[in-house]
């Protein structure tokens, strides 16, 4: 089957990426990814920025503390073993190509993104059960008491235990047509085809960053709670560096170092425009430098969770404005990239969790989305307003698009959104927003996005507090909670109105 | 009942099939047909319509006789990819008119700066949201203002909008308000779908957002499917109380006739309240694919040719008294793959599919994907969707980029097909390889600029690209292949994966002899 018109060692490379591309799709909206048994990433389909870096790592350490073999799959969600967040969780397994064998020869895993669970005192059992690499299958044989367990504790998100076993469903279909890949050449993983793969791979991008301009920029940017971060990034010949020298440590917003890793390949993705490949030929092109003890690196036992949603739109955001400082196509408004969130834990346990996010920032020619955060597309939010008032004592009044709160310019911002919470039943409530102080910058004469707020109304009172950017309080029933995110900065001075007569 | 047709109507073509089948066994067969029967069974819908065309292909004597009409129609995802439908209101619980909005898909999936929500058949300005609201219970905390209604009606009336789709959040547990809006604009003459209607047990995580979002796909398409549905009944004229007619769902499936959700209304709860099919809604996992016969609830079918390779798949069972692994179909206007067992829950553009169905993988590449050159590798890459038949293949003096089509085409792989092959110009068999020729001497690492060899080479990258939907669905054993492109890929794909048997189903040799089958039983 060899071609004569053309050279066919690149249609295998594009045939090959395709293929895994196709096959990580039978994980629908979860991360998924291959690795080599020596722990090199070979694909990763990160749904989240972070899940690049960090899923591979959680796979390969599953396979180096428990030696996967074929038919085995491992659990873990420790962001210090690969994990991002307590609430994420990993599923690794093995795969053979051998029919009789079981040695590992590809790992496969998935990554369950579940409501992820607020600590306002930056503490990480707060934040949930601490999963290190643990076996959840062996030899096929699913451990349901270790499923039922996990689902039985009154902090655990519902439908847990019917999330993973269909996610070891479809692990068990990856698996199966991983063992028929053999039957074409093109497909093939045995032959070590990943070795021309990711090289390919490699020369692709460095092609696609040679066209980048060359230099450096430095930036610097501040969280909510004032904790700089620091960036200098430099387009040299064939990679790209990410240095956060410099950037200070924060209590309360924390990420690992492999999560910023992932922030920055994402960044890099979204300024090339194309889906690029992510595994280790392409990972050899970025170069990320953080310090010991900055934010971006967090240590073991560091809470992850704000980090691993606001520190990383942030970082990417941060990034991105770095690029556009060397490229003109890359100059855009700063959106409302902070999320807000809001957690409402229950007299028996039962914990509600919601993210809403603000507007987009605007680019040239392209106005912002409304309730987008380009950085966080992964992200998990609410979801279905009938699924959380079944699964809650809880009223969501109204979610409507926030007016006057996208930043004006020649491209308006994305408006923020406005989303109303009624308690139903006494209980504790816990919030954290982004962006209440620094609005979201307009960019080229753009004007500014309005910033995030949160409000309450208690019950039979006509009056509106407004509460700070982080805290918790008691809820009584009636007690109205109103949350507006923060609108999108806008792009381009804006055009005057045309004057009344 | 005299006879069982089924009729698969796609966006250019339409096919008429006859099954006959045992009640006893529910075994299927398939009627060969005589050759060089004056009677056509596929026929090229722009020049004759479906009227004439069932006419014609039926004769008064099968049309007085009666009998069971099974139909598979593209229109309803037509409907959406040309936008042929008509913009519905949506009436939703005030306070979340922007909620389905917000929280439709982003596309692109990967990193994009220029990110864009996925288009839905709705306006900003055709989205009222009505005074109600009840409680996750189902017990009603504030009740449906009629009156107000009346003034939406007249507003509406102004909007020449004759179409309401109706979203209210718990409806699933309590329709009650719904049923109240829906009568009230059903007597005054409107079309109106309750989502209540359109639930389904798997909505759970996605719970309003995927239950409106169904009830907005049936309305937007209503229109079209109704002038469809009324071409369908006048070609058997004053013989229509003879014909039972149904439609066969499928896993996209967004439709659903207004008729079929009023029906659904009046069931009991726990009967069927998908208003999916019959075949959808009592299969277990694990189950061989239904039969079209067992479609009871109307519904409408999404995916061109289904219905046939159903019926073959039926029959290849009965005869062979074992299940193939797999049924490729490989029709004139679309390629997917039949799997056993029953379809699992997958998101696509607009959340997860509407109705659990058999499980079918539509295939990246169709027959009219199309061909060139793109920046990032140095060969010809075959596009990931087809086009459709506007502007068509090259071979049919429409479009000036080589599909699939005019590949097998060069090659002199498309014989005799009914219906199809008095629509390709011969002459345009040297435009078709001067475009390779020109392609092939812009690829960069190009070997050779022979066209016939590109074709070739070509028709080698699809026979791999089917290859990688076998590996990646673990296909094994044997393949049936239904369609009428089948018997030109029949070899190709044997040479590829000579661990696979491909069987050849009837209805291929059927298609290919040009006849019209014996309807009556």
């Amino acid at each position: 089957m060899t071609r004569k018109s053309w050279n066919s060692t690149f249609y295998q490379t594009e045939a090959l990426e395709r293929f895994l591309n196709r096959l990580l799709c039978r994980f629908g909206d979860d991360s998924a990814a291959l690795v080599l048994p020596e722990g090199k990433p070979l694909h990763v389909r990160a749904l989240h920025p972070a899940d690049s870096a960090t899923l591979p790592v959680a796979i390969a350490q599953c396979h180096q503390y428990l030696q996967l073999r074929d038919g085995d799959i491992a659990i873990v969600n420790d962001p210090y073993s690969g994990g991002t967040r307590l609430s994420d969780i990993t599923l690794a397994a093995g795969v053979s190509f051998e029919t009789a064998g079981r040695d590992a020869d590809l790992l496969i895993g998935v990554r369950l993104p579940f409501p992820p669970r607020m600590s306002l005192t930056g503490k990480l059992d707060e934040e949930g059960l601490r999963i290190p690499p643990m076996p959840l299958a062996v030899d096929g044989k699913l451990n349901k008491d270790i499923l039922m367990h996990m689902a039985g504790a009154p902090q655990a998100p519902p439908q847990l235990q019917q999330t993973i076993e269909a996610a070891v469903q479809r692990i068990e279909l990856v698996r199966a047509a991983l063992k028929c890949s053999g039957r074409d050449p093109y497909c093939d993983l045995r032959k070590a085809n990943y070795k021309r793969y990711l090289q390919d791979c490699k020369t692709s991008l460095k092609a696609m960053i040679s066209r980048l301009p060359l230099g450096e920029t430095l930036l610097t940017a501040n969280l909510e709670s004032g904790e700089m971060l620091k960036l200098r990034l430099e387009i040299v010949d064939d990679k790209v560096i990410f240095d956060f020298s410099g950037t200070e440590s924060s209590s309360r917003v924390q990420l690992t170092e492999l999560a910023t890793f992932g922030a920055c390949f994402h960044t890099l993705s979204t300024v090339l425009a194309k889906p690029i490949p992510a595994n280790s030929g392409t990972f050899q092109l970025l170069e990320v430098h953080t310090p010991t003890s900055g934010w971006v690196n967090a240590k073991a036992p560091a809470a992850t969770s704000r980090g691993v949603s606001d520190g990383l739109a942030m970082i990417c955001a941060t990034a991105f404005k770095a690029f556009g400082r060397m490229s003109q196509p890359h100059r855009a408004g700063v959106g409302g990239h902070g999320s807000c969130r809001v957690q409402v834990q229950y007299k028996d346990g039962r914990v509600f969790t919601d993210a809403t996010h603000g507007g987009m920032g605007a680019q040239k020619e392209q106005p912002g989305l409304a309730g987008w955060n380009l950085w966080l597309n992964g992200e998990i939010d609410g979801g279905s307003i009938e699924a959380s008032e079944k699964n809650y004592p809880i009223l969501i009044r109204s979610v409507t698009t926030r007016p006057n709160s996208a930043g004006k310019g020649k491209s308006a911002g994305g408006e923020g959104i406005i989303k109303t919470y009624t308690a139903t039943e006494p209980a504790h409530a816990t919030w954290t927003l982004e962006q209440t102080t620094h609005k979201p910058e307009g960019m080229d004469g753009g004007k500014s996005g309005a910033t995030a707020e949160i409000l309450l109304q208690r019950s039979g009172n006509s009056e509106k507090e407004k509460l700070a950017a982080c805290g918790s309080m008691d809820l009584n029933v009636g007690d109205v909670l109103r949350l507006h995110t923060a609108g999108g900065g806008g792009f381009g001075e804006p055009e005057a109105s045309p004057a009344i007569s | 009942m005299s006879c069982r047709l089924g009729l698969s109507v796609g966006e250019s073509f339409a096919e008429l099939c006859s099954i006959s089948l045992s009640s006893q066994s529910q075994r299927s067969e398939i009627q060969r047909t005589p050759i060089h029967s004056p009677q056509p069974t596929r026929w090229f819908l722009p020049r004759r319509n479906l009227t004439d065309g069932l006419r014609e292909a039926l004769g008064p004597d099968v049309i007085s006789k009666g009998g069971h009409l099974t139909i598979a129609t593209s229109l309803a995802a037509h409907s959406f990819t040309k936008r042929l439908g008509s913009t519905p209101a949506f009436l939703v619980t005030a306070g979340f008119e922007q909620w389905l909005d917000l929280q439709t898909p982003i596309l692109p999936r990967y990193p994009s700066l220029h990110p864009t929500r996925a288009w839905t058949p709705l306006s900003s300005d055709h989205i009222f949201g009505i005074s109600e609201r009840n409680r996750a219970d189902g017990s009603q905390e504030t009740p449906v203002a009629i009156d107000d209604l009346q003034f939406l009606a007249a507003k509406l009336e102004l909007l020449k909008t004759r179409v309401v789709a109706i979203g209210l959040l718990h409806s699933d547990v309590n329709p009650t308000h719904e049923r109240q809006i829906r009568d009230f604009f059903v007597e005054r003459g409107f079309a109106a779908f309750c989502s209540h209607d359109f639930r389904l047990a798997s909505d759970q995580s996605r719970g309003e957002l995927a239950r409106w979002q169904r009830t907005i796909h049936a309305a937007y398409a209503h229109t079209a499917l109704s002038e469809q549905r009324l071409h369908i009944e006048q070609a058997f004229g004053e013989h229509l109380a003879n014909w039972e007619i149904t439609f066969a769902a499928s896993n996209s499936g967004r439709m659903q006739t207004q008729e079929s959700a009023e029906s659904n209304a009046n069931d009991d709860a726990g009967s069927n309240p998908t208003g999916a099919t019959g075949s959808s809604s009592n299969g277990a996992a694990g189950s061989s694919a239904p039969h079209p016969s067992q479609t009871k609830t109307p519904g409408f079918e999404t995916a061109v040719g289904l219905q046939e390779a159903l019926a073959h798949w039926t029959q290849f069972e009965a005869t062979s008294k074992k299940s193939p692994s797999a049924c490729l179909h490989l029709g004139l206007e679309r390629f997917f793959l039949l799997l056993p067992g029953r379809e699992e829950s997958r998101t696509q553009e607009w959340g997860p599919p509407a109705f659990e169905s058999v499980k079918h993988r539509i295939l990246e590449l169709q027959p009219t994907s199309d061909i060139g050159l793109v920046d990032n590798w140095p060969m010809p890459v075959i596009s990931e969707s087809g086009r459709g038949y506007e502007p068509g293949p090259m071979m049919f003096s429409k479009s000036l980029n080589p599909t699939i089509l005019d590949i097998l085409f060069a090659l002199g792989r498309i014989s005799t097909i009914e219906a199809f092959s008095a629509l390709v110009q011969e002459r345009t068999r040297p435009r078709i390889l001067e475009t390779l020729f020109t392609m092939a001497k812009n690829i960069p690492d190009k070997t050779s600029i022979d066209p016939m060899q590109i074709a070739s080479d070509l028709e080698t990258s699809i026979i791999e690209r089917i290859n990688q939907d076998f590996v990646i669905d673990s296909v094994a054993g044997t393949v049936m292949l239904t369609g009428a492109l089948a018997p030109a890929f029949q070899a190709s794909l044997a040479a590829r994966r000579p661990d696979l048997k491909f069987v050849l189903s009837e209805q291929t040799e059927w298609a290919e002899s040009m006849g019209c089958a014996n309807l009556a039983d």
